[in-house]
C-alpha cells in the first residue's frame, strides 16, 4: 500500500518503497536462496509494485543509509490483524555484507509498536535459513516450538516462527539499540577523521 | 611480533569466537557461512569484542570481511603492524 511511515535510526532508516525502487528490489532479491523467486524482470517488478500499492495493511520499506540515501535492503510489515492487533514482518533482504541487520530490525519493531500500535509481531523464517533463525533467537524473540508450513513458489516449506510481544520489546530494543549506537559511532568517528 | 605471540593472538581470537557465538568447540577451518550461530547480531558483538580486545578499529569493508578465524587474524595483524 502507499504509506508515509518512516523510521530514522542513527545510521540506517526505513522509508516507503516507491516505483523508482523497482530496479533495486529486483537486484537485491535476485538469486537469494531463502526467499520466493519473485519478479524476473524489471517489468514484472513494476507490476508487483503496482499490485502492492493497491493492497491494504501492507507496509514495504527500503532500508537506506541515513547519510547517503544508499539502499541496503528491503523489509515489510504485513498481514495486519486489527482484531488481534498483531502483524507479520518479513520480506527482509539485505545486500551481501550490509551491516544494517540489527538497526533495520530495531526500526521495524519501532514502527510496529510505536507507530502502528501493535501488541505483537511475528516473523517466519525458512528453517534452513539457519543464520536468520539464530538472529531472531539472539535478539531475544520467543521461538515457537512447532515449525509452520509456508508456501514458497508454490512449494510447501517448513519455517520457524518467532514472536515478540509489546511487553518484551523494551528488552529487545535495549539489545539492538546498544549495537546500533556503537556501530553508528564508528561512522561518526570515520567522518570526523576524513 | 613473535610466532609465539601470533599464536597467542590466534588462540585469543578463537576464545572470543567461542564465547560470543556461544558454541562448544573452536571453528578453526570454518567460515561464517558454515556456522549457523554466526548470525548478524553475534557478528556485530564479535567485531566489537575483537576491537576491545586488540585495541583496533575495523572499517566497514573489514567489518564484512571478518568471516573466519584466519581472516580475522590477518586483518588484526595488518592493523597492529600499521
Amino acid at each position: 500500500m502507499r504509506h508515509s511511515l518512516t523510521a530514522r535510526g542513527l545510521r540506517f532508516a526505513l522509508r516507503p518503497v516507491a516505483e523508482a525502487d523497482a530496479a533495486f528490489i529486483l537486484q537485491v532479491r535476485r538469486g537469494h536462496p531463502f526467499i520466493a523467486r519473485g519478479a524476473e524482470s524489471l517489468q514484472q517488478q513494476r507490476e508487483w509494485l503496482a499490485s502492492y500499492f493497491d493492497r491494504e495493511h501492507d507496509y514495504c520499506f527500503v532500508v537506506e543509509d541515513v547519510s547517503t540515501g544508499e539502499p541496503h535492503g528491503l523489509v515489510g510489515i504485513y498481514s495486519i490483524d486489527r482484531e488481534r492487533n498483531c502483524a507479520e514482518w518479513g520480506r527482509w533482504v539485505l545486500r551481501a555484507g550490509s551491516p544494517a541487520a540489527c538497526e533495520s530490525a530495531l526500526l521495524v519493531y519501532t514502527c510496529a509498536f510505536n507507530e502502528l500500535g501493535l501488541a505483537k509481531v511475528y516473523c517466519r523464517t525458512l528453517a534452513e535459513n539457519a543464520q536468520v533463525v539464530s538472529f531472531h533467537d539472539s535478539c531475544g524473540l520467543e521461538r515457537m516450538a512447532q515449525a509452520v508450513e509456508v508456501t514458497v513458489d508454490g512449494n510447501p516449506r517448513l519455517a520457524v516462527e518467532h514472536h515478540l510481544a509489546r511487553e518484551h520489546w523494551p528488552i529487545v530494543r535495549r539489545r539492538l539499540a546498544a549495537l546500533a549506537e556503537r556501530f553508528a559511532q564508528r561512522g561518526k568517528a570515520a567522518a570526523s577523521t576524513s | 611480533m613473535s610466532i609465539a605471540s601470533e599464536r597467542e593472538r590466534e588462540q585469543r581470537i578463537q576464545e572470543l569466537i567461542v564465547r560470543v557465538l556461544r558454541i562448544d568447540a573452536p571453528v578453526v577451518a570454518l567460515v561464517r557461512s558454515e556456522i549457523p550461530e554466526w548470525d548478524s547480531l553475534k557478528h556485530m558483538e564479535l567485531v566489537f569484542a575483537l576491537e576491545d580486545e586488540f585495541g583496533v578499529r575495523f572499517d566497514e569493508a573489514e567489518f564484512a570481511a571478518l568471516v573466519s578465524p584466519g581472516e580475522i587474524a590477518n586483518i588484526i595483524k595488518e592493523h597492529l603492524a600499521s
